[in-house]
């Protein structure tokens, strides 16, 4: 549904009123490549308050409440620790174990949560998204946002985890790479909100792939350099596996806090390009299904 | 006639049937092979005979609806089921997308299509003022200005801070039209919401209206309940199978619709 300001259409329709006023323009077809920011930013204290309610509804009535987001983390990476690293015997490019699984871990879990909770925007909202309007967009946003909370949490234990071993083991070297971390993150947050925006655009047509994102955000994980190094890989397949634009973030998130790592400003710089590409399709197809979802859902 | 705010042009809206949510990925990509190869479609759609015309396959819910609302006026709508009348709500209201025609409205649009939603239960009574707000587009320095009214409006002063959950359904429906009542939009949809709660609050919502409408605030609502709504009502228009069958005072379409009742009835005996 298009917002047009006043001064196209007819003269007495849309003779000026004092102060701010807006039209609003109800039409059949919309641009789906105009993404209306301005209407976005008028609805952030919304995206707050869902943030708010999507922290607070989480933990009441639970024991643990917030140390989920803790207890979560630990128990998969010890789980890694254990199978992969003991049993498996997989290398961790001379790291800890230990500490090699949690920086995967945390990093990856931050995208798997966006990516996943985002597919889900159609689906959990439909019974909203039926009786009032607002940006649709505002949703997978505060799920970024709360997400990012619950990423922060998770990060300062392994920062706390990372101390330990900084001093212990002569392998582990953090160094200036970190000053990068905000853009590794920015582009984890746009891969899963743009990943997630494509596939929840196809979940109003098809319901099946309901059923396949968390099959497939599991494969995907096996395909992403978390519980190996890329430097396992054989060097023709090295290639190969950082064409995921996922696996060049995670690599510099693991070269820049553990020192280990294989850093690739050009694979960077091609995953950033993918990451443009990823959203900005997930936004049209988006802006294209949210239109008349309501009628097939 | 006041200076029109709403201008609905020859506005269609079209529902497949059938089709509707019968998609699998699994249909569809039968559905192609069976087309690469020349075959005829396996699982052909309900109903759907020819889907590029758009006939035959669904139901026109609107079909070329024309209507001009002024300011301050407060038009009632009503009609049989399948009239039309709540997705002529719905595509007021920006939920879904007209398939043809044009709306025109001027100034911020306040929709309650159901009263709370959005509301969560674990929540207390503040912070659903809050989030219910901003889902209907105030900022939540508009809330804190205005949050003190609300409470008073809604009569839940005492269970504020008490999650929704532990409220009576009264008193969920009052805080959530409390909330809507005070949003102040130029024009303020309503779906059918007055009839839950008891008479006293009904005054009282149906006096607030009014206030509304005299403050040059622009109401619609649809009814079925022919019941003391319909004496706000300074206009009153009757939807028919997606048309308007009758435009007049409200009084002259209750009697129109009930005539057509009464007359439907009568041929099908």
């Amino acid at each position: 549904m298009t917002m047009r300001s006043v001064g196209d259409g007819k003269a007495e329709f849309y003779e000026l009123l004092p102060g701010r006023e807006h039209v609003t323009v109800i039409e059949p077809r919309a641009n789906p490549f105009r993404l209306d920011l301005r209407e976005l930013w008028n609805y952030r204290d919304l995206v707050l308050l869902l943030v708010r309610r999507d922290f607070v509804a989480q933990y009441k009535q639970t024991i643990l409440g917030p140390a989920w987001h803790i207890i979560q983390p630990l128990l998969t990476t010890l789980m890694f620790t254990i199978v992969f690293g003991k049993i498996a015997r997989l290398p961790t490019d001379g790291l800890p174990p230990f500490l090699f699984y949690m920086a995967g871990t945390v990093i990856w879990t931050y995208f798997a949560n966006v990516f996943t909770a985002t597919t889900g925007t159609f689906a959990h909202n439909a019974h909203i998204f039926g009786k009032v309007y607002f940006p649709r967009l505002v949703m997978p946003l505060a799920t970024l946002v709360s997400r990012l909370i619950a990423f922060a949490i998770q990060f300062a234990v392994f920062l706390g985890i990372l101390a330990y071993f900084a001093v212990t083991d002569a392998a582990v070297q953090p160094n200036l790479w970190v000053l990068l971390t905000p853009v590794l993150l920015m582009m984890m947050a746009a891969i899963g909100l743009g990943g997630g925006l494509i596939v929840a655009a196809f979940t109003t047509r098809y319901r099946d792939l309901v059923v396949l994102v968390s099959f497939g955000v599991q494969l995907l994980m096996f395909a992403t350099p978390i519980i190996y190094p890329l430097s396992s890989l054989p060097a023709r397949w090295q290639f190969w596996a950082s064409l995921n634009p996922i696996a060049p973030v995670v690599e510099a998130f693991r070269y820049a806090y553990l020192g280990q790592g294989t850093l690739s400003v050009g694979m960077l710089l091609l995953s950033a390009l993918v990451v443009v590409l990823i959203l900005s399709a997930g936004v049209v197809l988006f802006n294209t299904a949210e239109r008349t979802f309501v009628d097939t859902v | 006639m006041p200076r029109p705010v709403i201008r609905i042009e020859n506005l269609s809206k079209y529902y497949r049937l059938g089709a509707i949510g019968s998609h699998t990925l699994r249909e569809d990509v039968n559905r192609w092979a069976a087309r690469l190869r020349g075959r005829p479609d396996p699982m052909p759609r309900t109903g759907a005979a020819e889907p590029e015309t758009r006939e035959g396959g669904g139901i026109w819910a609107l079909k070329n609806l024309d209507l001009e609302v002024g300011a301050g006026e407060i038009l009632g709508i009503i009609g049989p089921n399948g009239a039309g009348k709540s997705t002529l709500l719905k595509v007021l209201s920006r939920i879904t997308a007209p398939t043809e025609g044009r709306v025109t409205m001027r100034g911020r649009v306040g929709s309650l299509l159901e009263v709370g939603t959005g509301f969560h239960p674990e929540l207390t009574g503040r912070e659903n003022i809050y989030l219910n707000g901003a889902i209907l587009g105030m900022k939540t320095r508009e809330v804190d200005r205005k949050l003190e009214a609300i409470v008073a409006f809604a009569e839940t002063s005492q269970v504020l801070d008490t999650p929704v959950k532990r409220y009576s359904s009264g008193m969920t429906l009052r805080l959530a039209f409390a909330v809507a009542a005070h949003l102040e939009p130029e024009i303020l949809i309503f779906d059918e919401v007055l009839a839950v709660g008891d008479r006293a609050f009904q005054d009282k919502c149906l006096d607030k209206i009014q206030d509304l409408a005299r403050s040059g605030r622009t109401v619609l609502f649809v009814t079925h309940n022919m019941g003391p709504a319909l004496d706000l009502c300074s206009r009153g228009i009757v939807l028919a199978a997606g048309q308007c069958a009758y435009d007049g005072t409200m009084n002259d379409a209750v009697r129109h619709y009930q005539g057509c009742a009464v007359g439907g009835r009568r041929q099908t005996r």
